[in-house]
């Protein structure tokens, strides 16, 4: 059973068709690419998926149960994070402080229980506060954690955002251009930790990504998107080699 | 020294009061972001209700003649020998008096909390330009039907509402000045407690990026209601205690010029800093205070509180130039809970408390 | 009819400044809240000259026009330019036009109680009815002005190359500013200009009102339902706001304060602030602003899917 299925996605931005009919899935613990030249729909898929835009019409099924149109934080909750194409950081909160606004089922969220269960979240606190660090020393940030995100470099706002999702154990991650602007080194390292985060958590990917030098070996299944329609789908390298993908890339 | 004694008072009761408009504001603004131009109207909202119903019910009580109390066209004339009688009923019932305070208190901030509500309606509706727009217009709105609507606050000619501290004598100021000053510091600790906690850090997160804060499944619009609750309840209690100080509740004073003023305090003092903000509020009504107590020894041929003004604005501008952080920046990074932190992380911070 | 006529009169201030309101607006997207007080400086202006030049009120409409036209120029140079090139955002702009608004406010009482002590007369709650203007003259006055000015700033705007390229500038600076228009002029010349027809309608305002230094910063409101109801971005949009606002309030206070209702008549200016209010919460682009058709086609969307 697929983790997440959209099921003949619409979006239209005046004249602009952004998806036409957007049909695919995503298994549970896989890494799902989604491919395409820009301005093929791809962010815009990821915004209807995570609740960002409303699609004109089309479903969206996750985890067995419709969550078409329902709110970005209630789709977290659910299980679905995503990440954003230009980086997306509290800038004014220390790096420690943006993961930590990150983490799920906090008590004190609202100014009454902040008051009157002060000791029940204090101990989460102690919790979340233990995981992030973890999730830093995972993406090398941990020297950094008492930094303002304003100070950090472009690649480490990517590890960032990286980092934030991780807080909540989803059950699937929406990645926009996780590697834009970030090292080849570096790359490879976060390509290795997110396939090891699939195969040791089970989490599912979909990962928009132009760079499928780094990231296609990792991959089990993509999906090419061109003028708002998915246009080849099936392994990366089937898709890679697919002659209407080519096309499309050469500015079809 | 008698002088000097009142004045402290004086500056103590304004100031009580407004550091809660200011602290109100910069739960709103400095931690959630949300421009809230319309500070005066939650305030008025608690005078308005405290005048509307002090005088009333506390003429009830001893017997005064109903019509007086109910007529409007008497209850215009007769409010303020209703209050003074009233305050000489509650000279003798000093708990009467206190329950009237506390219930007082808790009116304004439920009208306060309800008027922010509404509020934010817009709020999570409007781009701040239109938002800001919106509620000064809504707090004009507010103040020209209570100006007008004599039932309210009698109108033009304001009501009079009486002195709950009368039963402690020549100490009646004085009790009165520390209850408000009791008031307010307990709003001072409250309101630290709630933002240096994970519902402060959400409210930040949304000012600083409001569609990732949503993406990290913070419920922005539910936050934005119950941050604009939370504020205009207490800037709603600080109207209600205005009214109890002062003894009358004029509509006309509820200009904008009033929110103006709250936004200096935070602006001045430091946004998304809690001691910045009653820092703003001390430095204003500081001088504030001091300009009406020396007023008639400086030979102006104008009123100087409008130099006063002129200045501020002035120092206002200047600093959104050159220290648009406020005198006393926000510091991030506080940690709530007790946590190791080994010592190869940098930085000096770890693990405070 | 005295009425309509009232209701003109009150409606050509009122569109004269929101001309102004919304052309400042359409440069840094900052809602003005100094506007009235520059509309008060232009009365201010026009009592100076009339008292210590001996002229009439509508001689002096031109140094209104400078006087005003100055102070807009000056906040922009002093206040938004510099912030604007500090990246201040929205919030901070509009504290810096809340800060100005005081100072201007408060200056302008610094200069009647100056004024008051020095000369002995009385510089609060002036008519220009004693100064030398006439009470019905200055109707067709100030109609023949707003109607003038409204045609000559669209002939100036729409039909000479620098109106042109102004309008450019302002609306588009990213645009106009790879084509080599100055931007920062245009914006300048606009807040000149923005300025300057708020203090024309300044000198109108104390032929009706009772004019002291609060007055023009009690039509600011007014002046937004106007500037809101046309459109912010739209300067000609608030020609028709304008008159809608001014005319709806004065027709509608004379309508409510009879009977049935009987309403007090102070509730006057509560009528363009409602309409404000409920244009924002239900059309915050003004009329113009409206999608016509987004909204026609969700209601045939309605009708077929109820079908
Ligand atoms: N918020 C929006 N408003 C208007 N048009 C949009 C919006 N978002 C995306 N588009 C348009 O939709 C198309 C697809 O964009 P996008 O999903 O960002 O493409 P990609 O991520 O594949 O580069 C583009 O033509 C883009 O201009
Ligand atoms: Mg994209």
């Amino acid at each position: 059973m697929s983790l997440l299925i959209t099921d003949g996605l619409f979006k239209r931005f005046g004249g602009v068709i952004a998806l036409d009919n957007v049909s695919i899935r995503v298994e549970p613990s896989s890494i799902t690419l989604l491919v395409g030249p820009n301005g093929s729909g791809k962010s815009t898929l990821i915004n209807v998926i995570s609740g960002f835009y409303k699609p004109d019409s089309g479903r969206v099924f996750f985890n067995n149960c419709e969550v078409t149109g329902w709110p970005p934080h209630k789709l977290y909750s659910a299980g679905i994070a995503r990440t954003f194409q230009l980086p997306a950081p509290f800038a004014k909160m220390t790096v420690l402080e943006n993961l930590l606004v990150a983490a799920k089922w906090s008590t004190g969220e609202s100014p009454l229980t902040a008051l009157l269960h002060r000791r029940r979240w204090l101990e989460e606190e102690a919790e979340h506060v233990e995981r992030a660090f973890r999730i830093l020393e995972l993406l090398s940030l941990r020297h950094m954690w008492d930094r303002r995100a304003s100070e950090l470099s472009g690649g480490q706002l990517k590890l960032l955002e990286l980092g934030r999702v991780l807080m909540s154990s989803p059950k699937l991650i929406l990645l926009d251009e996780p590697l834009a602007g970030i090292n080849p080194r570096l790359a490879e390292a976060i390509v290795k930790h997110i396939s090891s985060l699939r195969d040791e958590l089970g989490v599912a990917f979909l990962i928009v990504e132009h760079r499928l030098d780094v990231i296609a070996d990792y991959a089990d299944y993509a999906y090419a998107m061109f003028r708002g329609r998915v246009i080849e789908e099936g392994t990366p390298k089937q898709v890679l080699k697919s002659p209407q993908v080519l096309k499309a890339y050469l500015g079809g | 020294m008698a002088e000097l004694f009142s004045f402290l008072l004086g500056l103590a009761a304004f100031y009580s009061i407004y550091q809660m408009l200011a602290l109100s504001l910069n739960l709103e603004y400095g931690y959630g972001g949300l421009p809230n131009f319309g500070k005066v109207m939650f305030f008025a909202g608690g005078a308005f209700v405290t005048g509307a119903l002090l005088t009333r019910l506390v003429a009830l009580s001893p017997g005064a003649p109903p019509d007086m109390v109910w007529d409007v066209s008497k209850f215009k004339i007769y409010n303020t020998l209703l209050a003074t009688r009233g305050s000489g009923y509650l000279a003798t019932n000093p708990l009467l008096a206190l329950t009237l305070f506390a219930l007082m208190l808790i009116l304004g901030a439920g009208v306060g909390a309800l008027l922010g509500i509404l509020a934010s309606y817009p709020a999570v509706r409007l781009r701040e330009d239109y938002l800001g727009v919106t509620l000064i217009v809504s707090g004009e709105l507010l103040r020209i039907v209570a100006r007008n609507y004599e039932p309210l606050v009698c109108g033009t000619l304001g009501v009079s509402v009486p002195n709950l501290f009368a039963w402690a004598g020549t100490y009646s100021e004085l009790i009165k000045v520390g209850s408000m000053v009791a008031v307010s510091t307990a709003t001072v600790l409250l309101i630290n407690i709630m933002v240096n906690s994970p519902y402060g850090r959400a409210l930040r997160a949304m000012r600083d990026q409001e569609a990732a804060a949503a993406s990290l499944g913070k419920d922005v619009v539910l936050l934005k209601i119950k941050t604009l609750a939370v504020g205009s309840a207490i800037a709603g209690a600080a109207g209600s205690m205005y009214a109890m100080y002062l003894g009358a509740v004029v509509a006309d004073e509820f200009t904008p010029l009033k929110t103006f003023i709250v936004w200096l305090m935070v602006v001045m003092g430091g946004a998304g800093n809690n001691a910045g903000a009653c820092l703003g509020a001390l430095t204003y009504i500081g001088i504030d205070r001091a300009l009406t107590l020396f007023k008639h020894l400086i030979p102006l041929p104008f009123d100087v509180n409008y130099l006063y003004y002129t200045v501020m604005g002035v120092a206002l501008i200047l600093l959104l130039m050159y220290r648009p952080e406020g005198i006393l920046p926000e510091r991030p990074g506080r940690l709530y809970a007790t946590t190791e932190i080994s010592s190869d992380s940098r930085g000096g911070q770890a693990a405070p408390h | 009819m005295n009425v309509v006529l009232d209701a003109l009169a009150f409606s050509n201030i009122i569109v004269l400044s929101s001309i102004g309101l919304t052309l400042t607006y359409i440069t840094l997207k900052v809602p003005n809240f100094a506007h009235g007080d520059l509309v008060t400086i232009g009365a201010y202006t026009a009592l100076a000259a009339a008292r210590l030049l001996g002229i009439t009120p509508y001689a002096a409409i031109p140094l209104a026009f400078i006087a005003s036209g100055m102070a807009a120029l000056a906040s922009y140079y002093l206040v938004y330019r510099p912030l604007d090139r500090r990246g201040a955002g929205i919030v901070t702009l509009m504290i810096a036009s809340m800060s100005t608004e005081v100072i201007l406010r408060a200056s302008l009482h610094i200069f009647a109680d100056v004024m008051t002590t020095s000369t002995k007369s009385y510089w609060r709650g002036f008519l220009f009815r004693e100064e030398g203007g006439q009470l019905t003259s200055y109707i067709v006055v100030s109609t023949i002005t707003a109607i003038l000015i409204i045609i000559s700033l669209y002939l100036f705007l729409h039909r000479t190359k620098y109106g042109v390229a102004l309008r450019a500038a302002v609306e588009n600076p990213s645009l106009a500013s790879a084509i080599g228009i100055d931007v920062d002029k245009a914006r300048a010349v606009s807040w000149l200009i923005a300025g300057g027809l708020a203090g024309v309608a300044g000198v109108f305002m104390p032929f009706r009102t009772p004019t002291d230094p609060e007055t023009g910063w009690a039509l600011l409101l007014r002046m937004f339902a106007a500037s809101v109801l046309g459109g912010l971005d739209a300067v000609f949009g608030a020609v028709i706001g304008g008159y809608v606002i001014g005319l709806s309030e004065v027709l509608g206070i004379y309508l409510l304060s009879g009977p049935p209702l009987n309403l007090s008549t102070a509730y006057r200016p509560a009528i363009p602030f409602a309409i404000l209010v409920i244009l924002l919460l239900i059309a915050p682009r003004g009329l113009s602003g409206v999608e016509w058709r987004r909204l026609l086609s969700r209601m045939s969307r309605g009708v077929v899917r109820s079908g």
